[in-house]
């Protein structure tokens, strides 16, 4: 029994050690979970490597990515262990797997899907200023195979799907306007000895979010682009306040071909009726036209405008500080989404940034999935007092 | 003898019908152990909201579950006042000489209290079960009162008092990750993820819930359904559709699949229009793989 004891000592000292390696991971234990994992062991008649693991993964795990790599960390750990007993913790060559380029995907997608999963810096700053060398034209929507097309779809729905959720929450619409509240009528009624007298009636929040996205589509985009289009696209499914405009040169609506059902079909209709995929880039002048064409349909204290642009302007400046001041007058909300604005020494200096910039309530980036779970936050935020526009 | 209890749990899951296998026999047992509620995630059709049923039936706990959806309130999760009820009362008392405290009092009675599934897994007096269903479809207001509720056991109303838990229900949370549930709620329960059950788990399931099936067909859906799941559909079959397909199968008393069978049947396992389409147009490359032949007249 003794023998049981001191063994017992030591593997809670190996759990306890086996925690701290999993923070080092990411995994936030804290003493309370710790806890549980070792009353867990004491439960548990532990017979193999497998229950200690299960037991471990049940107690210290939290989310579904921490279940899964939680079996990999356990092999890790405990390997090393046997292997010196010294408890410097080495991560094994081996086990980290050299990302692999199968052959038959375009090195342009893996390099896409870096900068949607989230890479480094110097990468994504490489891959917005070499845009051209990755120069993809219109008909590359196309050449994305089912497969990558397929799993960026499901990304990008589940987030516009959260952003929605999280939003009607806060907002619920019911056919009726008032409803008759009982529970005030009758507490209030009561001194007047039951009789209903006085009437209470209860309002939902009302939802009066109205969304009007402005995407440049230009060159210098077409690497982020194309990537909010999916957004976009998913967006305009799940949340029907929505108003998409895409432009480069000049601007177009695409709302309704956005709202095909199928994905490629609205592909084929996006691209057959934008003219100007991955072209110049005039945003003064394309804002303009939203100002003169669009604003008065769309824009109101209750819209709100994201304009998700990298602000490099070939146009008129000065055209750009007209329509930025426009439409930050007459809407309630001006986000402005930069993908360059995610590197660390970003400073909206470029012309058509610097400009704008007075009238943006938000400037925030977009230049991976991580950027854009945030956009939500930036949606619901109320505007802050004005405070002064400098002109 | 503590893990003589782990077993117990085991065979009581396995008596009850649910093909279980030890990470989800242990997880219920330590949840049970450690007084803590359990959150369960994983696809649609695999079987969380079932741990809870099985549980309580095991336990012979009362089941008490509350499904959660957008907009989910309190008079809906917790208590409401029968306000007509309370009308009625009060008009029937209607030239009575009872003081308005007195009225009060009668009015805000246990007798006019709607109990909802929250309020009624507390006040419960034996073991319960509190099943609370689909969380991440409430809102976060509501996740954090349920957090609230999770570490005192007791509920307030303003009109009569606090109401304190009696026995302190056993909880399974289920959430098929629409929204990310908070850091706490997760902090405070064990953690159990269920994927798609393997070729094993699923054929004793079938074998288990469709008795009557044929050895070889039992086989050759589990092998289908295997596989149709590694297709990129809009919504992946899960456990519930390979029952109903299994039974379906079963009732006209087929003893293996052929091409038109499952092409007949395929609305079964599959709910989505482009989806059976996806699917009838790799029709045979999957039989293949499953290694039926197509067996069309050559």
């Amino acid at each position: 029994m003794e023998g049981f004891v001191s063994r017992r000592t030591s593997l809670t000292e190996h759990i306890i050690s086996f925690c701290r390696y999993l923070r080092g991971h990411g995994y936030s234990i804290g003493p309370d979970t710790q806890s549980d994992a070792l009353r867990a062991m004491t439960l548990v008649r532990i017979n193999s490597w497998n229950d200690l693991c299960t037991v471990l993964k049940l107690t210290l795990t939290k989310t579904k990515k921490q279940a899964a790599e939680f079996d990999k960390l356990f092999d890790t750990y405990w390997r090393e262990l046997n292997k010196a007993v010294d408890s410097k913790v080495k991560p094994s060559d081996e086990t980290a797997q050299a990302p692999k380029s199968s052959p038959g995907k375009k090195p342009s997608f893996d390099a896409l899907k870096n900068w949607l999963y989230g890479n480094t810096v110097e990468e994504q700053q490489e891959m917005a200023l070499y845009s051209d060398q990755v120069s993809l034209s219109q008909k590359d929507f196309a050449t994305f195979t089912d497969d990558e097309l397929w799993e960026l779809k499901n990304i990008i729905r589940k987030i516009a799907k959260s952003i929605v959720n999280r939003k009607m929450r806060r907002f619920v619409v019911t056919p009726e306007h008032k409803n008759i509240d009982l529970r005030r009528i009758i507490r209030n009624n009561l001194k007047r000895g039951g009789e209903i007298v006085d009437l209470y009636y209860k309002k939902n929040k009302e939802t009066d979010l109205n969304l009007v996205i402005l995407c440049d589509v230009s060159k210098s985009m077409a690497l982020y682009s194309r990537f909010l289009i999916q957004f976009l696209y998913a967006f305009q499914h799940v949340y029907s306040r929505i108003e998409t405009f895409v432009f480069s040169t000049s601007l177009y609506h695409v709302s309704p071909q956005l709202g095909n059902k199928n994905f490629e079909l609205a592909l084929k209709g996006l691209t057959k009726s934008v003219n100007h995929w991955a072209g110049g880039t005039k945003i003064g002048q394309s804002l303009n036209d939203f100002i003169q064409n669009h604003s008065q349909h769309y824009l109101s204290k209750k819209a709100v405008v994201v304009i998700v642009s990298d602000g490099w302007d070939t146009g008129d400046i000065s055209l750009l500080k007209q329509s930025m001041e426009d439409i930050y007058s007459t809407s309630g909300k001006v986000i402005w989404l930069n993908p360059l604005a995610g590197a660390p020494d970003f400073k909206p200096d470029v012309a058509g940034m610097k400009c704008a910039l007075p009238y943006i309530d938000i400037l925030a980036p977009v230049h991976n999935i991580e950027s854009l779970k945030k956009l939500p936050g930036y949606l619901f935020k109320t505007r802050r007092k004005r405070e002064g526009v400098r002109n | 003898m503590q893990s003589e209890k782990l077993s117990h749990v085991e065979s009581l899951l396995n008596s009850q019908g649910y093909i279980t296998d030890r990470k989800i026999a242990m997880s219920v047992f330590l949840s049970m152990q450690l007084n803590k509620p359990l959150l369960v995630e994983g696809p649609a059709g695999v079987g969380k909201t079932e741990i809870a049923k099985v549980m309580s039936q095991a336990l012979k706990a009362k089941l008490i579950r509350l499904q959660c959806y957008e907009g989910l309130d309190a008079n809906h999760a917790i208590y409401e006042w029968n306000y007509q009820r309370q009308l009625l009362h009060l008009k029937m008392e209607e030239g009575g000489d009872k003081s308005i405290e007195e009225k009060e009092n009668s009015i805000f009675s246990d007798r006019f209290l709607l109990k909802r599934p929250l309020l009624e897994a507390i006040s419960q007096e034996g073991p319960t079960v509190l099943l609370i269903d689909e969380v991440d479809r409430a809102d976060e207001a509501f996740e954090s009162f349920l957090l609230e509720l999770l570490s005192d056991w007791q509920i307030s109303i303003p009109e009569i008092g606090t109401i304190k838990a009696g026995s302190i229900p056993r909880v399974v949370i289920t959430s098929n990750s629409i929204r990310e549930l908070s850091e706490a709620l997760r902090r405070r329960c064990l953690y159990l993820w269920i994927d798609f059950p393997d070729f094993e788990k699923e054929i004793a399931i079938i074998k288990r819930k469709v008795p009557d099936i044929d050895e070889k067909l039992a086989k050759q859906i589990t092998l289908f359904m295997q596989e149709i799941r590694k297709m990129k559909l809009e919504k992946i079959p899960g456990v519930a559709e390979t029952m109903d397909w299994a039974m379906a199968l079963a009732a006209l008393h087929l003893s293996s699949l052929d091409q038109s069978i499952v092409e007949d049947t395929l609305g079964i396992i599959l709910k989505d229009w482009q989806d059976i389409r996806n699917t009838q147009d790799s029709l045979s490359e999957l039989f293949e793989k499953v290694g039926v032949s197509s067996k069309l007249n050559a």
